[in-house]
């Protein structure tokens, strides 16, 4: 096989003109083979929540062009690529031709769980290799050892389903039918994998077809060069967007409490630093995170870089070229064995929006940092939630039908983060801003069930001044169904996988619950239909008579039957801000959405309300949210004195059961949590004290909305509140040693039924000991060190264009 | 002259309102006005008054003696797309759902990619009504049809109580699976009639009766927003085109691609309806010229739209956006992008590259050449800089252009940053928005299985003409045909449409197990016939295109149409077993009968899928599903007869204007500039040249020959 070498021609000097029509040209091609795709797949997933990926590659694996729609995936095909190069598939025993197309859904190979397939086929002009188009998608089914490819009861690689790492499907254009067969045999629904290949596989015969065009057109050298300088683009762009952020490191953490349908959950850490350099590269480490379980929570090193890169795409270099260009100015650091870099033994059915995206709320976290810090205010937000929970129901129809579906109009409706100026969106997914939320005359055709209420859940949005978006819940019958399996997948029932940001709350958390033997059909005789409203989630049994279990935000396959009900409930996003800064106005328009209930308002708000009109008194409003101050000042714990309680509660081992399980197994683990311990134990040798008072002479940049980087009189560099010029510390210190500091039990912040357990977080919230307001909060296993969100910040460096 | 000479069509549009009045000789005048948004009345008449002037008569003279008077009109797209709030409205719907409009489908419908990337900018479209105004009520029926529980009529009272009581001007009502069964939607609907006889109320599955409550309710809710503002101004319009002495019906156009009485047309059919226009004109020229497939390219200040008259009938949109907001009303597909005359090139400046799009100047302030306050470059700026449009002959010479600043633009945003020489950036920008159109072109091509070879272009709209050649280029086109009244086609065009409406319905039919063989994955037909279908499931087909039959008689009847001028056609939207798109056949019969009507509805759903798709995408084993079927009437109306004129010769010397220096593939050449107005038949005028008419420039390059034909128009070819 001729393979060209990627970086022979010089694309520095190509003719601007030829290459503006080169790439809307190339850009139309994998945008129309997606429309291909989409419309001809059997899933859900990619028809009704849009979720398909086409795009064309180097030889190299780099990604060229990538089509608008999911974005999740393209960087798993650079892997496969990759793969393939470095087995040789190029020579004797495999052999890359023309018409081949190579599927291939091993995620520890190159993707995030078994569902995800992609097919790659080489693209071949006069001979020579000009690189891949490949078409990747979400498969309902995967034969695991539940029905639908995430299943919650898997503990090892194997129950998740076949495994195909890259292999052969179509050979110089003709179906192999021999491993086609063999395909087919190994899932549940033959019918949805066969379409959903034919749909992949038709889609890259237009790419291809249509790229061949482009290279007729605009010949071969010209395309090669233009390849080279669209993925060079990427990452000229991509340093540019760098270049407009303080160089440090910005750091974020987030807890997870699940390890899937069968196990009881169990705490584990994921700590993120994004160092962003002086000479404009990203370096991503996870110094902290927990060990790889027998769990279906886990994740493989790819899907974490392909989160990170989508994550990247949409909230750095959304205007840039759409490609891997960046990626030569990234680097991961994953410690292996981890949650987030597991083994190939281990189970990561619900890697992709479970655990990975967890660590999209921690990039989403950092970045707005960065940004904040950089002035961009515009582009901060808080974690948006950082998980989806869904179903799978699967069975036989009252006709006889088999039939298997995803269930995510509760999954896919969660919400974003609040912003600087407003409030976080629902229906908000950072891997795919083309989303689509299913209809319910859809869902309930194709999987055969009744939603009785889908519906946004009040007071599910992180609270602050800008409060995130709110969680949907869903309340679904079995309708029209002989026999019915369903399975539930989620995460954050005990604590949510999200965090607020510059004083905001994190999210709710949820769980499944399952009711057996209703009465439903009686009832609905009766001229009732019941659980339509969001507040019978928590109350359900009151309203139909049944077996009621209640399970985590996981659950394995149990049979069903017609009129049985499960119930299930997203999360919202993330609020930023202090709370007592929301204007009533928001949460009175709250209350009249039915996003909010008055109760939590005036609980989180401190605002006053007429319950009848909705009538705001501003003045008693402020009086109640300046008391709630004073009540800060009194009751929030100086930074030594709440530190060496903090650290008497490690070594006395007092601490709930979950916390003292969790923080023994990532101290083994983990040398840089072992040290971040050490390291709050030699804190107690310095006196904490903050500076209090200072003469400012300049003020540097804006930290967070609540804190100041100045230069004082004396030429140092520190951190004072922008509120009262209260002065915590030094500018490379961690301010939060230095606040008021007050742990919450979350469950007073949360709607009925729907409260974290303290056993596994609390709220710890930080607040200025000049004014009271509070800075930050976090969500965070009682006993575990605080964290330092900002290190080593360039003070004195100015944005590019800056004066 | 006798009565009843003119056929009169008016466009309203976002700038001007176009007029054309056609007489019965085939000659046809057409006038412009500004469109006034205050009250659309007065352009309407404006138009008129503009061609009336040009043929020496009154708006009276030209108005009484029209034998038919059409419009099409923005009014409705203009209301939703610039959030303007029409009236207070309630919502009834199913207890447990009240959410589903506010949880939005796709969260970045009718936004640019480019923004849609830019998540945390790109919010969710304003709702179409408070949250506070959606009430649920106690019913259910399930996804087969059949009550699970029965509307509970006092909990309706009880909402309509407090919706009036809010002060709603009009209430809508959609309930899940209405389509399928709509007693509940129905009943409701008495209910709000019974107690509040005078107030707008409307039903789902009335104005929409397709599956997905999303966009059928968001269809109801734009239908009641715009339909009393539509219904006051074509009760205006009629009223004062009666005093003027036109009695008959006037004809609105609908997105459906045909006409309807003004007095029964449903308001949601006229969004997006201006472009349609374009495609009955296109539709006309290929009946006109006895064409076997034609596709139509208007090029206006803002938008770009392609348009498909194939063989058969026209496509209809299956997720149609108007807005921000996915609909399900039917709508004509037309595939539009962001490149017109007022594509803004911009240089990304991190990579210093040239791109176009997807901003516009629009009209206001236009490009920078109008000196109407436009600073950034764009599309008619760079054809200004070439020479290619004369700024002193623009719009007829009415608006003067101001070519320096035009250059001092391009210069300093393009060519300086680019290191380029000005001409030559400028003739970048026309490449570059050639080729953004030609992609747009090719994808429409290759997406239905066009061959090109068998196809002739249309290019029209104010900005086609200028670009036609460029972006038709190696595209393979049969023909390239240039329509004289090119800028006012859709206006045109739309006075050649029929009345026409289209009813569908969703039977949801599913036929899990047919015959297929494995090598050629085709279904085998000899051994298919009724056993492998439900009785149940052709009882279905066979009563719902019946009462879509009776539906669409009964409509065209109120117009005062007999049933013997009725023409219906029957479609239906297919998929194989599991697939969850479907794609739309003519449907070969209206009732299942016998074993050879079954085989022929699967046999025709065999060939257009793989005529779209490929026979490698067949996937025969999930056997095969109607989703939806539907009925379009068509009345036949008058049209404009055009009338072919005598040759006269090749020689287009009586045509020439000047010579002049325009740029051109990196050098300044001269060229000779034609008027359009004094060509005749069989005139030949070679690249390189211009034919300037009155409000639209057509560039002919040095490798294409215009020749003028019998009707006047003009058709492209590649010189020999």
């Amino acid at each position: 096989m001729k393979t060209r070498e990627t970086n022979a021609k010089n694309p520095a000097h190509l003719d601007p003109v030829k290459y503006g029509i080169f790439f809307n040209k190339l850009d139309e091609a994998v945008n129309d083979s997606r429309e291909v795709l989409k419309y001809l797949s059997g899933s859900v997933i990619v028809k009704e929540a849009g979720e398909a990926l086409v795009a064309f590659y180097l030889p190299d694996g780099h990604a060229v062009d990538i089509a608008t729609g999911l974005l999740m995936h393209f960087m798993n095909v650079t892997r496969c690529i990759q793969y393939m190069n470095q087995e040789r598939y190029a020579e004797e025993g495999v052999g890359i031709y023309d018409g081949d197309q190579f599927m291939n859904n091993e995620a520890f190979i190159a993707g995030m769980h078994c569902p995800d397939t992609g097919c790659i086929a080489p693209v071949f002009y006069d001979g020579e290799l000009q690189g891949y188009v490949a078409a990747v998608s979400h498969t309902t089914e995967t034969g695991g050892i539940e029905p639908g490819g995430m299943c919650p009861s898997a503990v090892e690689a194997w129950h998740d389903g076949f495994h195909v790492p890259a292999i052969k499907i179509v050979e110089r254009g003709t179906t192999r039918r021999d491993v086609w067969n063999m395909l087919l045999r190994s899932t549940r629904d033959p019918r949805t994998l066969e379409l959903d290949l034919r749909a992949r596989i038709a889609a890259n015969e237009r790419a291809r077809q249509r790229i061949l065009e482009i290279i007729d057109e605009v010949g071969v050298e010209f395309f090669q060069a233009a390849c080279n300088r669209l993925v060079e683009e990427g990452n000229e762009f991509f340093q540019a967007k760098l270049g407009r952020l303080r160089p440090g490191i910005y750091k974020a953490r987030i807890y997870s409490d699940t390890l899937g349908g069968i196990q009881a959950p169990k705490l584990a850490v994921e700590e993120v630093a994004m160092e962003i350099t002086p000479d404009r590269r990203m370096i991503v480490k996870v110094p902290v995170v927990s060990p790889q379980q027998r769990c279906f929570n886990n994740a493989y090193l790819p899907a974490v870089e392909a989160t990170l890169y989508y994550s990247l795409l949409t909230q750095l270099v959304y205007d840039g070229r759409w490609n891997s260009g960046m990626a030569k100015s990234i680097e991961i650091d994953v410690p292996s064995c981890s949650r987030l870099n597991a083994d190939p033994t281990v189970s990561v059915g619900y890697a992709t929006i479970g655990i990975a995206m967890n660590f999209c709320s921690m990039v989403t976290d950092c970045l707005s940092r960065a940004y904040y810090a950089a002035g961009i205010d515009e582009e901060v937000q808080a974690p948006p939630a950082g998980n989806l929970n869904c179903s799978i129901n699967a069975g036989v129809d009252a006709a006889g039908m088999p039939f298997a579906n995803i269930l995510l109009s509760a999954c896919l409706a969660v919400g974003g983060g609040g912003r600087t100026e407003s409030d976080g969106f629902c229906n908000y997914h950072f891997y795919n801003p083309w989303q689509e939320v299913p209809d319910t005359e859809a869902e309930e055709r194709l999987a055969r069930v009744l939603h009785l209420c889908r519906s946004f859940m009040p007071d599910t949005g992180g609270h602050g001044k800008y409060r995130g978006g709110s969680a949907v819940v869903a309340i679904t019958a079995q309708h029209g169904v002989a026999a019915a399996y369903p399975c539930s997948m989620g995460t954050g029932s005990r604590l949510p996988a999200n965090q607020g940001i510059f004083g905001g709350y994190p999210s709710n958390v949820g769980y499944v619950s399952h009711l057996l033997n209703t009465n439903l059909y009686e009832l609905t005789k009766q001229g009732i239909l019941p659980l339509t409203d969001p507040s019978d989630f928590s109350e359900i049994t009151k309203h139909v008579a049944g077996d009621f279990r209640r399970f985590e935000t996981s659950a394995p396959t149990i049979p069903m039957k017609e009129g049985d009900i499960w119930t299930e409930l997203s999360n919202g996003g993330g609020g930023l801000g202090d709370p007592l800064e929301r204007d009533p106005e928001l949460i009175v328009e709250d209350i009249k959405t039915k996003q909010a209930t008055l109760r939590m308002a005036e609980r989180v708000y401190h605002v006053s309300i007429d319950p009848q009109t909705l009538e705001i008194d501003y003045e008693k409003t402020e009086q109640l949210r300046e008391e709630t101050r004073k009540r800060r000042l009194s009751r929030g714990m100086e930074g030594k004195e709440y530190l060496k309680a903090l650290v008497a509660k490690r070594e006395s081992r007092s601490l709930p059961e979950p916390v003292l399980d969790y923080m023994d197994e990532i101290s083994q683990f983990s040398p840089a949590f072992a040290e971040q311990l050490k390291a709050e134990e030699a804190l107690l040798e310095k006196s904490l004290e903050p500076i209090k008072t200072a003469k400012v002479r300049q003020r540097l940049f804006k930290l967070t909305p609540y804190l100041d980087v100045v230069e004082d009189t004396g030429g140092n560099n520190i951190i004072v509140c922008s509120r009262c010029g209260f002065a915590y510390c030094d500018a490379g210190e961690n301010f939060k040693y230095y606040s008021l500091i007050y742990d919450r039990d979350p469950a007073v912040f949360s709607p009925p039924a729907l409260a974290m357990d303290k056993d596994f977080g609390i709220y710890r919230e930080f607040y200025c000991p000049g004014c009271g307001c509070q800075t930050e909060v976090e969500l965070t296993p009682e006993g575990t060190p605080i964290l330092n969100s900002y290190e080593n910040l360039s003070v004195n460096w100015k944005a590019d264009g800056a004066s | 002259m006798p009565k009843e000479s003119y056929i009169i069509y008016i466009d309203t549009g976002g700038t001007f309102t176009d007029a054309v009045v056609v007489g019965q000789d085939g000659n046809f005048v057409t006038g412009k006005a500004d469109t006034t948004p205050d009250d659309l009345q007065i352009s309407f008449f404006g138009a008129i008054g503009n061609a009336a002037e040009k043929m020496g008569k009154s708006v009276k003279d030209v108005v009484a003696r029209a034998s038919q008077i059409g419009y099409g009109t923005t009014f409705g797209t203009n209301m939703i797309v610039s959030g303007n709030s029409g009236p207070r409205l309630g919502f009834i719907t199913t207890k447990g759902v009240e959410n589903r409009l506010f949880q939005w489908r796709l969260r970045s419908a009718g936004i640019p990619k480019g923004e849609a990337m830019h998540m945390i900018s790109s919010g969710h479209p304003a709702p179409l009504l408070p949250r506070e105004l959606v009430l649920g009520v106690t019913e259910r029926i399930d996804f087969r049809g059949d009550v699970v529980v029965p509307l509970q009529e006092d909990q309706v009272r009880t909402a309509v109580d407090k919706l009036v009581e809010a002060g709603v001007e009009g209430i809508g009502i959609g309930f899940l699976w209405s389509f399928l069964n709509d007693s509940h939607e129905k009943r409701a609907k008495e209910i709000v009639e019974e107690m509040v006889p005078d107030l707008l109320v409307a039903g789902s599955a009335e104005v929409t009766p397709v599956i997905k409550e999303y966009s059928r309710f968001t269809s109801l809710l734009i239908d009641l927003k715009i339909g009393k503002g539509l219904r006051n101004l074509l009760r205006r319009i009629e009223t004062r085109l009666a005093e003027l002495g036109y009695e008959r019906p006037l004809l609105v156009m609908q997105a459906i691609g045909g006409t309807c009485q003004s007095k029964i047309v449903q308001p949601g059919t006229t969004l997006h309806s201006g472009p349609v226009g374009g495609m009955a004109g296109v539709k006309y020229f290929k009946e006109l010229y006895g064409l076997k497939n034609a596709m139509g390219s208007d090029v206006g200040g803002t938008s770009f739209d392609v348009t498909v008259v194939p063989k058969t009938e026209v496509r209809f949109l299956r997720a149609p956006i108007v807005g921000r907001y996915e609909i399900g009303t039917p709508m004509c597909e037309i595939i539009t992008i962001g490149s017109g005359g007022g594509t803004i090139a911009w240089i990304e400046k991190i990579t210093n590259t040239l791109r176009l799009g997807p901003h516009s100047a629009g009209s206001t302030p236009g490009p920078v050449c109008y000196d109407a306050g436009g600073t950034e470059p764009t599309v008619t700026d760079a054809d200004v800089v070439l020479g290619r449009i004369d700024p002193n002959f623009f719009f007829g010479g009415r608006r003067k252009l101001n070519k320096d600043k035009a250059i001092a633009a391009i210069k300093e945003k393009i060519a300086e940053p680019l290191g380029l020489d000005v001409y030559n950036a400028a003739e970048g920008i026309c490449k570059i928005v050639d080729s953004a159109m030609g992609s747009l072109l090719k994808q429409a091509i290759a997406a239905k299985g066009i061959d090109p070879s068998q196809y002739t272009l249309l290019v029209f709209g104010g900005g086609g003409p200028p670009h036609g050649a460029g972006y038709s280029a190696g595209l393979g086109f049969e023909k390239v045909v240039i329509p004289s009244c090119a800028s006012v086609f859709s206006a045109f065009g739309a006075s050649t449409s029929d009345v026409t409406h289209r009813y569908e319905t969703s039977p949801l039919i599913t036929i899990s197990k047919l015959p297929f063989s494995p090598i050629t994955l085709r279904f085998e037909l000899e051994k298919v016939g009724l056993a492998d279908i439900s009785s149940e499931a052709v009882s279905k087909f066979n009563a719902m295109f019946q009462a879509l039959e009776e539906r669409a008689y009964s409509e065209t009847a109120m117009e005062g149409y007999a049933s013997s001028q009725v023409m219906l056609k029957h479609e239906f939207l297919g998929r194989y077993g599991g697939q969850l798109w479907e794609i739309p056949i003519s449907s070969p019969v209206s009732r299942i009968e016998s074993d050879d009507d079954f085989r022929a509805l699967i046999s025709s759903f065999e060939k257009e899928y793989v005529k779209t798709y490929t026979k490698g995408a067949m996937v025969p084993a999930g056997g095969f599903e109607i989703i939806s079927i539907a009925v379009t009437a068509t009345v036949s109306t008058g049209k404009p007869v055009m009338v072919k004129r005598p040759y006269v010769g090749a020689d287009a010397s009586q045509a020439l204007k000047e010579t002049r220096q325009t740029y051109f593939e990196g050098s300044w050449q001269p060229t000779n500039i034609y008027a359009m107005d004094r060509l005749q038949v069989g005139n030949v005028v070679d690249g390189l040249a211009i034919i300037e008419a009155e409000d639209t420039t057509i560039f002919i390059p040095k490798d294409r020959r215009v020749t003028v034909d019998e009707y006047l128009n003009l058709m492209m070819e590649e010189r020999q």
